[in-house]
């Protein structure tokens, strides 16, 4: 039962951030980075239903826009982690034993490597960006990737069905393709989940410090950043983005618990 | 004076019946087998009998153990009849064992948790217990994880549990079917002794003709939720009545 | 048709201490016996014997540490896997686990069609099969858990028969049944192995097992071979002390009974 629950609670709360992203693209209440003086730190009323900040923007728009950044963050940077990731621990798990070798430690090298001073590095060669942030954001996630996937990997490769396919003559090309990525797609599927909220939470933090989303684009790491001076006089502005990116994060981890239970065979109910 | 008498006992998926009308008692201390082939609802007769049908399934008619009716009893009622008066061994041992504790403690947890023996007793008679089926070393086994053990132990390690308390009633869910054959007959033989030394009566499930007739002296045979033949074991493997216990044989023979 | 010789086989474990070699366990210490055409040759032995190795290195699945498998007079320990195609065709595998040994994932049709590859008028061959091995020609467009234990098994065997091989090796493949069902499919395994003319190699801790289908039996234990001859002769006169408790321990069904008759 509360399988059920925490996959209908991710998919709702995952949703809403969705559903928030797309609808920013055609309808914002207002104009997200129109600078109005004459509306200076208004609280929440009919016109600006979450207020306005310092310079006189609708805090409401700017956290709707701010859901698309964190989604695109989230998207790219778990695309990127997924492709590169998951074939890199297929090939650990049924290559050579020295590849598999090879590509772990590489693994762990990475895995050591902040993705922080990642973000910092590129952000210096190329100029902070959204991209850049959402690069050594894909890059850092690579590891879990291809751990998981190697794991997946030398279960499939342990079955009866992959030494019948050897036995009929199948290529370890076909075996990859029609046994080990079939059989591990539920695993990298939750790994995504997961990897998305740490994505979006990375992503928060990178802007946050600097090294992300620059002005004047909105993103609810930077609303925070932004929210800092005023702390103690409007703790409203960091509060509202604050609970964005936690049920964000909330929600695509209950996506992913919901979605291990299901595809986790081990803990499949006994008939 | 039966030690247990189903009545009646009826189990539904919904509105799909999967066991139907099945009566039988179990006298104390008598070896009654349950035969059929898989699928025929053996697991969930017992389970029913255990209180431990999975969610979604709904018995009906009547179990009672001794004075009381256990279908409708309460959860808690019937945990403390589990594993003191009414013991289970299943046919996956590893399943029925904590991966992560070692054995001599779970022997010894299932005593303190009825109150049959204190804490340090619990220990000693742990120790005791595994090496009366016959483990080999009780002391040095008693401080394995199950993972270290073979198949056969481990099915020793939970018969020793199920044995803990004395039971009035033992039941053995195809308990030696993921078990080698010279295994197996090492298991059967020291379900055997435990149930004669403890005095417990046992109700033995298995699709092996020739395993139930060692072990049991009256048997049931179960086809599609039913019970269609029963009576002393020679009378119903000697000269079976109905059809299907006639092919059971002919197929073991 | 088979010649094995002197076959070892070992494996290292993982360290279980820090310090001192890693642990060796012999599956196989010097195993050889022949197999000829047509043949039902037996293996028994309990769990961990070396039986399912013994298997994997005869389908060339796996290598030996020594010794040498020759198939048809030519070797094939020793061949790389792209030299073995003429094998992968000959000689197939059934294994016991009626639900691992099926890609959850696939069709019955492309799980049977698996060994043909891209060859044409596959779709018949596969209708073909499941008649062959009694399956309705609709299973081929349902998955493997819609089909009890029994029907897994039939599927196991279309797949393995499907590329017309002159070798079957049965591993373990009716102990996981009940007894109506592992009748059935032993039944079935000796009409196919009669009607496309196989040479079969049936493996089973199970003597009695063995004995239903087999005409000789290799008895193995500790990776050894300590008993071989024709089934009858070996049940009926078995000369290893290890052979005669394996058949003391098997239950018998009409010992029981003449038991309980003497009461
Ligand atoms: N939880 C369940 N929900 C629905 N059907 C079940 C459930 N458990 C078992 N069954 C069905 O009930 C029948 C009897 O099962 P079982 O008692 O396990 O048989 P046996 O132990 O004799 O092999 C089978 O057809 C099985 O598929
Ligand atoms: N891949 C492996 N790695 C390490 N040890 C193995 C492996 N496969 C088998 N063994 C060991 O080899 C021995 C023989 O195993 P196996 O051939 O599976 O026996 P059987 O099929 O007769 O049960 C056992 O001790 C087993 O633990
Ligand atoms: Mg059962
Ligand atoms: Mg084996």
């Amino acid at each position: 039962m509360t399988r059920n629950l925490s996959l209908l609670a991710g998919v709702v709360l995952v949703g809403l951030v969705v559903g928030t992203a797309l609808v920013s693209f055609g309808w914002t209440p207002h104009d997200p980075l129109l600078v109005d003086a004459s509306v200076r730190l208004l609280g929440p009323s009919g016109e600006f239903v979450f207020g306005t900040d310092k310079l006189g923007r609708d805090v409401a728009s700017q956290l709707m826009v701010g859901a698309r950044t964190t989604l695109y963050v989230g998207v790219v940077a778990v695309g990127i982690a997924a492709v590169v990731g998951t074939p890199l621990g297929i090939a650990a798990g049924m290559g050579a034993r020295w590849l598999g070798e090879l590509i772990m430690r590489v693994n762990d090298l990475v895995l050591a490597f902040p993705a922080l001073l990642l973000a910092i590095m590129l952000g210096a060669v190329y100029g902070a960006s959204t991209l850049t942030a959402t690069i050594a954001i894909g890059i850092a996630t690579v590891p879990s990737f291809a751990r998981i996937a190697r794991a997946g990997t030398l279960q499939v490769m342990s079955t009866e069905y992959v030494l019948a396919a050897r036995a009929g003559g199948r290529s370890r090309w076909w075996i990859a393709l029609r046994h080990v990525l079939p059989n591990i797609s539920g695993l990298v599927l939750v790994q995504s989940s997961v990897s998305f909220a740490i994505a979006v939470l990375a992503e928060a933090a990178l802007s946050f410090l600097g090294f992300g989303t620059a002005p004047p684009t909105p993103s609810w790491g930077r609303m925070l950043q932004e929210s800092q001076e005023l702390l103690a006089v409007e703790p409203r502005l960091a509060l509202i983005p604050g609970a964005a990116i936690a049920v964000a994060v909330l929600g695509f981890n209950l996506l992913g618990d919901g979605l291990r239970d299901r595809f986790d065979p081990r803990l499949e109910v006994r008939r | 004076m039966s030690l247990l008498s189903v009545e009646g006992l009826g189990i539904a998926a919904g509105s799909l019946p999967l066991v139907e009308d099945v009566s039988f008692t179990i006298a104390p201390g008598e070896r009654v087998g349950l035969i059929g082939a898989s699928g025929s609802g053996k697991s969930l007769t017992a389970s029913a009998v255990m209180g431990l049908l999975p969610e979604g399934l709904t018995p009906a008619g009547s179990v009672r153990f001794g004075e009381r009716e256990l279908l409708g009893a309460s959860e808690r009622e019937l945990s403390r009849l589990r594993g003191k008066n009414i013991a289970m061994v299943f046919q996956e041992p590893m399943s029925a064992l904590n991966p992560s504790m070692r054995v001599g403690r779970q022997v010894a947890e299932a005593m303190s948790l009825h109150g049959t023996r204190d804490r340090r007793g619990a220990k000693a008679a742990a120790v005791e217990l595994l090496g009366r089926v016959r483990l080999p070393e009780p002391e040095r086994t008693a401080r394995a994880y199950p993972h270290q053990l073979s198949g056969g132990q481990r099915q020793r390690v939970v018969l020793a549990i199920a044995l803990a308390n004395d039971p009035a009633l033992l039941i053995c869910d195809e308990p030696t079917t993921a078990l080698d054959v010279t295994v197996q007959a090492r298991v059967l033989e020291v379900i055997n002794e435990g149930v004669r030394d403890h005095g417990s009566a046992l109700l033995f499930i298995t699709h092996d003709l020739a395993v139930v007739a060692t072990m049991c002296e009256r048997v049931l045979v179960m086809n599609e939720g039913r019970i269609v033949e029963s009576g002393s074991t020679r009378d119903v493997l000697g000269s079976p009545k109905h059809e299907y216990t006639a092919r059971l044989l002919e197929a073991s023979a | 048709m088979i010649s094995v010789s002197e076959l070892e086989r070992s494996y290292r474990r993982s360290r279980t201490s820090l310090t001192g070699p890693r642990p060796e366990v012999h599956a196989l210490r010097g195993v050889s016996f022949d197999i000829e055409r047509g043949q039902r040759f037996g293996i028994v032995g309990e769990s961990g014997s070396g039986k399912s190795t013994l298997v994997r290195l005869l389908a060339a699945l796996d290598r030996p540490t020594s010794g040498s498998i020759t198939f048809q007079g030519r070797r094939i320990d020793d061949l790389p896997e792209r030299r073995l195609g003429f094998l992968r065709s000959q000689v197939q595998i059934v294994f016991q686990d009626p639900m691992g040994s099926l890609d959850p994932r696939m069709r019955v049709r492309d799980i049977i069609s698996e060994p043909l590859g891209r060859r044409p008028g596959r779709r018949e061959r596969v209708r073909e099969l499941l008649d062959a091995v009694g399956l309705p020609a609709d299973a081929s467009e349902r998955y493997p858990h819609q089909f009890s234990g029994g029907q897994r098994q039939r599927i196991s065997l279309a797949r393995a028969l499907a590329p017309r091989p002159s070798v079957l090796l049965a591993d373990e493949a009716v102990s996981a049944l009940d007894v109506l069902v592992r009748k059935q499919i032993l039944d079935l395994i000796a009409e196919l192995v009669e009607r496309y003319e196989l040479t079969l190699v049936f493996v089973s801790h199970d003597l009695g097992v063995v004995r239903r289908v087999c005409d000789t039996v290799a008895v193995m234990r500790a990776g050894e071979i300590v008993e071989l001859g024709p089934v009858d002769e070996v049940y009926d006169d078995p000369k290893h002390p290890y052979t005669r408790e394996l058949i003391a321990a098997a239950p018998n069904l009409a010992a029981a009974l003449a038991g309980l008759e003497e009461e």
